[in-house]
């Protein structure tokens, strides 16, 4: 049930806008190491809704400005962690922003390999009969539907008519 | 040497700009000048497989204009290029069976950026697969978190366009200014909180009245 990144949202936010929150990393790669997250608990990537996830990109980018004006950062690194697999270390689906000087000793990058032509061949037509059926996004937030008041009155009226205590109230003898 | 320094000196921003384009392999990739294999593109943005793939369906994501970093970019075409790289993600994670993903962007040389386009990196994980990109974990004491955040606190306020309210240096005005928007919200939530109560009530009663009456009636 607890997620120490919901707490941590929750407990010290650098920035909160109601739908991502920013804090602070209690296990940094670097000093000033931020973190930005969907205030909402998703597990995984494909849980976060377009909308919410253009905003992290943006929130990231605008962390990462400060970054570069506040702690006088040469350079940053976004970076997500999707899945056990990729190190993802908490339930939850976070963007990391690391702040980077010359020669800090860091290294985020990997071994690149070389595949031959067939294999890359055979991945990219993979990559592309799925990627076909990426279509619209959901860049905006989907309005709250109008007109709830009403709703919940109806809903009222007819939990008068068959209300379940009165009926089970009927029955006593 | 000095000639062509002089000449970029006098060049239009225009001119710089594709001068750029021309010597960007990357933006030659987006206009289909320099083949690659592409595997996504929208009006915005072209997704590529890397020729040095850290692994198999490594991607990388660009947007088709010319920029060197994430800052220099709209906000549209940020929140664009995050967008896509979780549909690209999932991708492939279905296409290749990854167990997850790294998505990755440097900005700045000292970031480990290569190359002067701005390329977002979309790289299907396998566990064990040795594909590096970890992030170190170190000990920080609460104390200095806490001083860290009071320190970028008011610098990240600026970048969202927020006033630091401080509190030794803020003058009255500021405060009153703010004070009534703040106390009209929260009359606006007190009005809610009491509506709802009403409702509460009003639902309550009748039903409550109903059983009375009909515990009455029975008796």
């Amino acid at each position: 049930m607890s997620c120490k990144l919901c707490d941590l949202l929750k407990e010290a936010p650098l920035y909160d806008d109601g739908e991502v929150t920013a804090v602070v990393s209690e296990t940094p790669a670097a000093p000033g190491h931020l973190i930005v997250a969907p205030k909402t608990h998703h597990v995984i990537l494909e849980q976060v809704p377009d909308w919410v996830m253009g905003k992290l990109f943006t929130v990231a980018n605008k962390l990462s400005i400060a970054l570069f004006e506040g702690l006088g950062a040469q350079g940053t690194n976004l970076l997500i962690q999707n899945g056990a697999a990729a190190g993802q270390g908490a339930p939850h689906v976070s963007v990391n922003i690391v702040p980077r000087q010359e020669n800090d000793g860091l290294n985020l990058l990997w071994q690149p390999r070389q595949l031959s032509e067939e294999e890359m061949s055979t991945v990219e037509l993979k990559l592309k009969q799925e990627i076909k059926s990426i279509g619209s996004f959901d860049k905006e937030k989907p309005k709250p539907k109008e007109e709830p008041k009403p709703d919940v009155k109806k809903e009222y009226k007819l939990s008068e008519e068959e209300n379940y205590l009165i009926k089970s109230l009927r029955r006593i003898p | 040497m000095a000639d062509e320094l002089e000449e970029l000196k006098n060049m239009s921003p225009e001119q710089l700009r594709e001068l750029q384009k021309k010597q960007c392999i990357f933006c030659r990739i987006t206009e289909g000048k320099v083949q690659a294999r592409k595997v996504y593109e929208d009006e915005y943005s072209v997704a590529v497989l890397d020729i040095n793939p850290g692994t198999p369906g490594h991607m990388l994501l660009m947007p088709k204009e010319h920029y060197s970093i994430l800052p220099q970019l709209p906000e549209e075409l940020i929140a664009h290029l995050g967008i896509v790289a979780k549909h690209l993600s999932q991708a492939a994670l279905r296409a290749l069976k990854a167990q997850g993903t790294t998505i990755f962007a440097a900005n700045g040389l000292a970031a480990g950026q290569r190359a002067s386009h701005l390329l977002v990196h979309i790289i299907p994980r396998m566990e064990g697969d040795g594909a590096g990109i970890l992030l170190p974990e170190k000990e920080i004491s609460e104390k200095d978190a806490r001083n860290l955040r009071d320190q970028l606190q008011p610098i990240v306020n600026r970048a969202f366009g927020k006033e630091t309210v401080e509190k030794k240096h803020t003058p009255e005005i500021k405060r009153q200014e703010k004070a009534p928007e703040k106390k009209a919200e929260t009359e606006k939530q007190q009005e809610k909180a009491e509506q709802k109560k009403d409702d509460k009530n009003e639902r309550r009663k009748p039903n409550l009245d109903e059983i009375a009456d009909f515990l009455g009636g029975k008796r």
